[in-house]
Formats: C-alpha cells, structure tokens, sequence
C-alpha cells in the first residue's frame, strides 16, 4: 500500500513534467521517494522527474512499487489544487490511484507499467560546460526565440552563456556573463535544438527556479529544473538538431 | 508484387461504386485528396454532411481544426493525403456498419498501396481500430492508443502508424485539444527528422 501526502505545487510540477513528453508513465515508489523516466515517441527527448522521501509531508511505502499513471488526467486535476494545499495519493490495490485534496476525492484507474512503453535508458554523456541561472530568464530567452525561428544555438565560451535563434529578417541573441549566471565553469560548448521541444519543457518552470544546463558540441544537452521551491528536481535530456550541411 | 495502381484509377472507381447501400443516400462520393506520393497520409472515419455536399475530405469544422493542425507543423493539405475509411457519408452521421466497412475499407488499402506513405495517422476511434486490426495490432481504444507510434513492415520499409483523436471528438471536448497539439509535434518529429534520436548517443 502506497500512502502519501505532499504540497500541490509538487504533484503540479511532477505531472507537468511528465506531460510535456508522454501522456502515460511509470512511477517508481521506493524508499529514497519517487521517480518517473519517460522518452517522447520520437526518442528526441526524455524527462527524469524526482521526488525525495523528505519532500513529502507524509511518505507510507510499504515496499517498493511501481505503478502506470495517466499523467494528462492527473495534470489536468492537480491544476485545481492551490500550490501550498495539501494532497494525499493513495494506492490501496493494483487498480486505482486515489487523489484527495480539500473536500475532493478524485480516482483514477492505474494503467498496467507492462502496457507503458519500456523506460530507455539513460545516455552517459560528458559535457563540458556547466551553466547555472534562474530558470526564468532561460524561459524569456526561448519563448522570445520562438516568435522567430524553430531552432536555436545554446552556446558557451570563456565570455559567457548565450542562446541565439535567427529569423528570415530579424534575430535574437540572449547572453548571461559569468557575473550575471549563478555558477559557470566557462566551458566551451555549442549544439543546436529544436524550440517546439525546449518551449514545452520551459512550462514546468517559473521565476526563481534554478536551472542547470550541460552542454557539449552537437551533443545533447541536460536541463536541470528544481521546481517547488526546489523540492522536486526535472531533467530533461534533449537530443541536438541536424544541423544542415 | 509492385503495385502499379494510380490513385486516379482508383477514384474513377470509386465514383462508381454500388457495393454498399450507401452510394444511394449520399450527395457525393469522397475519394480522398492530396498528394499521391504523401509521406504523411490522415484517415478518418466517414465524410460528414460538408463533405458529401462538397465530395472532398475534412472540409466542415473538424477539417478546419486538422488543416491548423497540419499548417502548425509546417505543412500544407496538398503535402499530405487526406482519406477515410469509408467513402460515402452514413445518414445523419451514423456508425458505419461491419457490412460498410468491409465493402469500402479494400479502397483505402488499395489507396494506401499506391502512395505508399511512411506515416500514417488515424483520425478518431474507428479508423484507429479498422488500420490497426488491418496490420495486425491489437487495438485498445482510442484513449490508450493515441499518441503512441507502432512500426509495421510495408512497402519495403518501416511505416509507423499512429493514433490521434478525431478532430471532431477535440471540437466536442476541447480538453482533448493539447492531446492532439503534442501529438501533431510528435508526427512533425517522426517526419523532419530534423532531431538526432537520444540513441544516437547511446552506446
């Protein structure tokens, strides 16, 4: 029996995580707290969602379990919940996961993991540039982007950070100094990637939320998001564009 | 066999056709439009009531919604093909029946044969259930199926098959409407090919 209680913002933030990629996934119950690795049909991108045991208010796991989430239709409820509000999930058998908040009981039937797409593995990738910042001015960054290309060039060197997309008549150029990015190992990097990915992933963060970037050269590249007031951790791990000859 | 079919002798067919009660009811017949050499081909059901007047496919509300869906990935209609299973419009848009079905459906196969699409898209529960019993996958409704992408062998290479809402059922609950966004994003993937694969980088 799995019997849980945490804050809505965290549910919010795992569920939104999820949805940017798949609509069903695997939660991984454990004593360390839960995790959920998915890839999109494309296998372009995958998200990593973690939970820790002490990011719960109340974490009853009897023994280690996983279980098959709708994640749209838990997303969908948990944007009633209010981010500080309580939520308690419950899964007493193999069938159904309940979710109560406020005078809401919501059920939902569990999907069989078997019938989920097979979790892919995790790719060993070594980066050389490590960039910190506000998750917030990387979301301005690509959502401005998008208004003018489907593609942009996450770049860095010793003069700092930069994001850069070109349109047929206009193009933008985001750039962060050391002094401006929370850490930065002023490593030399450059790939290029598709927005349609990077503006879904930019919705599981707000202002204030710490990102952490990985980069390499035509590599894929690892967005770290701690959301919840850093009580739940994102990664995304998107797969460069080709670029053209 | 190499197939030598056009999709023009198969329209002259199918303006033709008596094999069903339907071609008695309907105003038109809809064979189909777009481009024969689609990589990317839309099957839904049945024409609706716009689509019998004007003998062409999605063309009412629910076609509107897949012509946004398809200029959002950057593609026109007359890059893709857009069918349906069957080709005359049931009366006041009912089921089709198995009798219908299996009367029309060896049109679109034949259609599929000749274009020799490497995606092909369901629109909706019913040509879902008929293209996946078709290529022997099992089929577990519309709601689990949608959005996820089954390879098949055909025409010498990997098709890929995919399940979408209907546009129409997105019409009716636009809370579908986000489900058929990220699923026309995934097609645009599965398409470009624009993207390395994360395997790509896996050992």
């Amino acid at each position: 029996m799995i019997d849980v209680v945490v804050t809505g913002d965290i549910l919010k933030a795992v569920t939104k995580a999820m949805v940017a990629l798949v609509s069903e996934a695997r939660f991984h119950f454990n004593s360390d707290g839960l995790r959920s690795r998915a890839v999109d049909p494309a296998n372009v991108a995958m998200v990593i969602a973690n939970v820790l045991k002490d990011s719960f208010d109340v974490y009853k796991v009897d023994e280690e379990k996983t279980i098959g989430v709708d994640v749209n239709r838990v997303y969908d409820v948990s944007k009633a919940i209010k981010g500080g509000e309580l939520v308690e999930m419950e899964i007493e058998d193999e069938t159904t996961l309940k979710v109560k908040f406020g005078s809401v009981n919501y059920s939902v039937a569990l999907i069989d993991p078997s019938a989920i797409r097979k979790e892919p593995k995790v790719p060993n990738l070594e980066l050389p540039a490590k960039i910190v910042l506000d998750a917030g001015e990387f979301k301005k960054a690509i959502n401005a982007a998008d208004k003018i290309s489907d593609h942009v060039v996450f770049r860095s060197d010793e003069t700092g950070f930069y994001i850069e997309a070109e349109g047929d008549v206009d193009r933008i150029e985001f750039h962060m100094t050391e002094a401006e990015l929370i850490e930065f190992n002023k490593g030399e990097a450059r790939s290029m990637f598709s927005i349609e990915y990077l503006k879904e992933f930019v919705k599981t963060a707000g202002s204030g939320d710490i990102l952490t970037i990985y980069l390499g050269n035509n590599y894929p590249v690892r967005l770290i998001f701690e959301v919840a007031d850093g009580k739940a951790r994102v990664e995304y791990i998107l797969a460069p564009r080709i670029e053209a000859e | 066999m190499e197939n030598t079919e056009s999709l023009e002798d198969i329209e002259a067919e199918i303006r033709k056709c008596k094999k069903c009660e339907l071609w008695k009811t309907k105003t038109n017949y809809v064979p189909g439009e777009g481009n024969p050499r689609a990589t990317l081909v839309f099957i839904g059901e049945a024409p609706g009531k716009e689509e019998d007047r004007q003998g062409r496919p999605f063309v009412g509300n629910a076609g509107k919604l897949l012509t946004e869906m398809i200029e959002k990935i950057g593609l026109r209609r007359e890059d893709v093909f857009i069918g349906n299973v069957l080709k005359c419009r049931p009366p006041n848009n009912r089921d089709p029946l198995p009798e219908e079905v299996e009367a029309c459906s060896m049109y679109l196969i034949r259609q599929l044969d000749a274009i020799k699409p490497s995606i092909i898209a369901c629109l909706g529960r019913y040509s879902a259930s008929f293209l996946f019993n078709y290529f022997n996958i099992e089929f577990r409704g519309i709601g689990r199926e949608r959005g996820r992408v089954k390879e098949v062998e055909r025409w010498g290479k990997k098709v890929k098959l995919v399940a979408l809402y209907h546009p129409a059922a997105v019409l009716y609950r636009p809370q579908l409407r986000e489900n058929l966004e990220k699923d026309f994003r995934m097609i645009s993937g599965l398409l470009a090919q624009k993207n390395h694969t994360l395997f790509d980088f896996m050992e």
